[in-house]
């Protein structure tokens, strides 16, 4: 994969793991428009480069992500078309079914668009200062960066309600206590463990390290005899 | 009365009180009845917004609902008052002090957040009286906490303590018992200040998209998110997010 030198999220090759760093430190990496073209680039790379064997997000500056930039809300001429916008050009759903591990390193605040981009990586790694909300009730609309249905699936119902309903924030602790995150670390060790942690995985063989993601995120909406079926082929193609 | 009501602005909060403990086609009935009353009044200057359940969730059934008939007519008419509490769209906290077993359990797996004081216990001890759980608790039990720890409850009928309810994730917080129904009604509040529509699309997107793929659940959420994007509550939020003030939003 050659390395593209994107505006709003820098793309670095360090070996077989790349990193993708939204890069917007001056307001705290709020997806913007352009930001959500440039990691579509970078996640559409991703994708198609079967070298690639991890990959780490993380934010440049203070914060992981702040969330959407509200200043960009209502630009689109109708409701419709932002309907079809978003259905043309579907970084979520990139995000949600690649191949690729992913590995989120969290600090500072990761609200709204921010913590929804982590809940499509497989592993999460927070920093001791890191701040995670779904505060879009507070505005008057739902999270719509997939956080409604990702959060019920990495945490207990009761706890998915309270951040979407209430809009209230957890502290990195809280959100490992709820199984949100997989460690808690200081800051200054964030990105350290992060590699730590992605090198680990992009040392396995890459084959069966993609075929068991992928097992897990297609076979999790199947019926179980489906999943095991799906199970089955995944190894006998690695076996043959 | 076996279920009472109580309003605080926008939120109301419900306090169950079966006589003994013990729930019958009476009392289920009579928190049904509520939550259809709160389910119709979503709209106009008397909206509630948020709900507390809170009181004597109970400890089982009475003898008289135990020796309905089996087979569908009874078993269906002590279900469909906690089917109407779950079916409500504003979000319903619990607050869990006390004994919370059998249909009490049930009762707390309808509503959206569970908080229990440090005094709270949970039980499912249906099979102990060769019954099953009538209220929904095989489907709820498991969606709440997964389905090793749910079968363990459903197998077994042990009964846990609110910390340990909190490390299976039953329960979102463990408070002193002193606290329990303050902070319940505290989110109640906080969650009432929130845009109206945005709280019951957020339940909405939550419990229904949990039954979808994730596939279909992403289109539902973008399709409730361009809903949203009609309502001047959402103009009303952005605007004022741009003013650092307050949002007014007003249900439209």
């Amino acid at each position: 994969m050659a390395e593209a030198e994107a505006p709003l999220v820098r793309v670095v090759r360090e070996g077989d793991v790349v990193w993708l760093t939204l890069d917007r430190p001056e307001r705290l990496n709020a997806v913007s428009l352009e930001m959500r073209d440039d990691l579509w680039s970078a996640l559409t790379l991703l994708r198609d480069d079967p070298t690639v064997r991890c990959a780490v997000l993380h934010g440049e500056g203070r914060a992981f992500s702040a969330g959407a930039d509200i200043t960009e809300f209502g630009t689109a001429p109708t409701i419709l078309d932002a309907r079809d916008a978003r259905r043309a050009r579907d970084l979520w759903g990139v995000m949600s079914t690649l191949p690729v591990p992913l590995v989120a390193a969290i600090h500072g605040f990761a609200y709204g668009a921010g913590l929804e981009m982590s809940l499509y990586c497989d592993i999460r790694i927070a920093a001791d200062d890191a701040r995670f909300a779904l505060p879009e009730v507070t505005l008057g609309y739902i999270p719509s960066a997939g956080g409604t249905q990702t959060a019920p699936r990495h945490l207990h119902r009761s706890d998915a309600l309270r951040l979407v309903t209430s809009g209230d924030a957890l502290t990195a602790t809280e959100a490992f206590e709820a199984g949100l995150v997989h460690a808690v670390v200081p800051t200054a060790a964030l990105l350290d463990t992060a590699r730590t942690w992605a090198e680990r995985i992009a040392a396995r063989p890459a084959e069966a390290t993609r075929a068991a993601k992928r097992a897990i995120l297609e076979g999790i909406d199947l019926p179980l005899a489906a999943g095991l079926a799906l199970e089955r082929r995944l190894a006998d193609a690695l076996n043959s | 009365m076996s279920v009472s009501l109580a309003f605080e602005d926008s939120v109301v909060i419900i306090t169950l009180a079966p006589e003994a403990g013990r729930h019958n086609r009476a009392s289920v009935a009579a928190l049904g009845d509520a939550a259809k009353y709160i389910a119709g009044r979503l709209d106009g200057p008397n909206a509630l917004r948020a709900v507390v359940v809170t009181g004597d969730f109970g400890c089982g059934w009475t003898d008289d609902a135990l020796a309905e008939s089996d087979g569908v007519p009874g078993v269906e008419a002590l279900g469909a008052g906690v089917q109407a509490l779950a079916d409500m769209p504003q979000p319903v906290v619990a607050a869990i002090a006390g004994v919370c077993h059998g249909p009490g359990l049930e009762i707390a797996l309808a509503c959206d957040i569970r908080l229990a004081a440090t005094t709270a216990t949970f039980a499912a001890p249906e099979t102990a009286l060769g019954t099953l759980p009538r209220a929904g608790g095989t489907q709820r039990l498991p969606r709440a906490v997964g389905r090793a720890q749910a079968l363990r409850l459903l197998l077994t009928g042990d009964t846990i303590d609110a910390k340990e309810a909190c490390r299976i994730g039953l329960v979102s917080s463990v408070l002193a018992p002193s606290e329990v129904a303050t902070e319940a009604r505290a989110l109640a509040a906080r969650i009432a200040g929130r845009g109206p529509i945005a709280t019951r699309m957020g339940k909405e997107a939550v419990q229904r998209g949990a039954e979808m793929t994730l596939e279909q659940a992403l289109r539902y959420e973008t399709d409730l998110t361009v809903l949203l994007q009609s309502t001047a509550d959402r103009a009303e939020g952005v605007r004022a997010f741009a003013a650092k003030r307050p949002p007014r939003f007003t249900g439209r």
